[in-house]
């Protein structure tokens, strides 16, 4: 079992441009559209916020890393759960833009990696969609 | 062997190993989505190790095995083995079986089928946010 078996891996082609699929991953607006039904946080850095669905499902989101038009980083967890980190990645393809979304168990990239120590004192792993296969 | 045997597999654990027995009853019933996603997290962290996913495996193989049995087969010393079956009993993959001097060691790979569940739900949240993400996009490029 190497780590990408470990973690949950979608790879999505979108007809669109890197800009405008970045605009559907960075706005919360947008976000609301797809990602959750409804959604309180800011993609910025540091920044911390909620995701709700219709189900009545909730998830507390820590925004780990915004690489701008490339990559963002979540740590998530529901209330009292696990956090596990999602990674939405990026690329120019032929034809529009490839998304390739990770997610894991925070616990176990800690393992496999180790974290690393930000000068905020957060805990951070690696890139995970570098260490799936392309 | 009977259900009387000694486990040592919530001794010390984290929350993974809660004291379930894998033998008996295949439902993890009164678990929440929460309880099963932590499990989640322990087993793979659990098997992030390639020795320990080996020591797995060599389990696999037969009922039971004993630490210096594993490290005869494995290029790793005895007590190597012990802190991996130790690391495997926190995840709640294995239980240890006392039989005089000798312990045993047991797979219990519940905790397994709760990470594949996991894996398979998250895996099916995104397919449903992705496919919104790719109708929501293509309103856009028709316009």
């Amino acid at each position: 079992m190497a780590i990408e078996d470990q973690a949950v891996r979608r790879e999505l082609m979108l007809a669109v441009d890197r800009e405008r699929a970045w605009a559907a991953l960075c706005d919360p607006h947008e976000l609301a559209t797809w990602l959750a039904d409804e959604v309180e946080l800011e993609i910025d850095e540091g920044a911390e916020g909620v995701l709700r669905w219709d189900t009545g499902e909730e998830r507390l989101v820590t925004v780990e890393e915004v690489q701008e038009s490339r990559r963002i980083s979540l740590r998530w967890r529901e209330p009292g759960g696990e956090p596990t980190i999602v990674e939405l990645t990026l690329d120019d393809v032929p034809g529009g833009t490839r998304l390739i979304v990770v997610e894991m168990p925070a616990l176990a990239l800690d393992a496999a990696y180790g974290p690393i120590e930000l000068p905020s004192g957060d805990r951070w792993g690696p890139r995970m969609a570098m260490a799936a296969p392309a | 062997m009977s259900d009387a045997r000694r486990s040592s597999r919530a001794r010390g654990g984290p929350r993974a190993a809660a004291p379930r027995r894998s033998s008996g009853r295949s439902e993890a019933s009164a678990e929440s989505e929460g309880a099963g996603e932590g499990a989640a997290g322990a087993v793979f962290a659990a098997l992030a190790d390639p020795t320990r996913r080996r020591v797995v495996r060599a389990l696999t193989q037969r009922p039971t095995v004993t630490a210096s049995a594993l490290a005869g087969e494995l290029p790793i010393t005895r007590q190597a083995v012990a802190k991996h079956l130790s690391a495997l009993a926190d995840a709640g993959l294995v239980s240890a079986e006392h039989e005089g001097r000798e312990t045993r060691y047991r797979l219990t790979p519940d905790p397994l089928t709760d990470a594949m569940r996991w894996m398979a739900t998250a895996g099916a949240q995104w397919d449903e946010r992705l496919a919104r993400l790719e109708r929501r996009l293509a309103r856009d490029s028709q316009r």
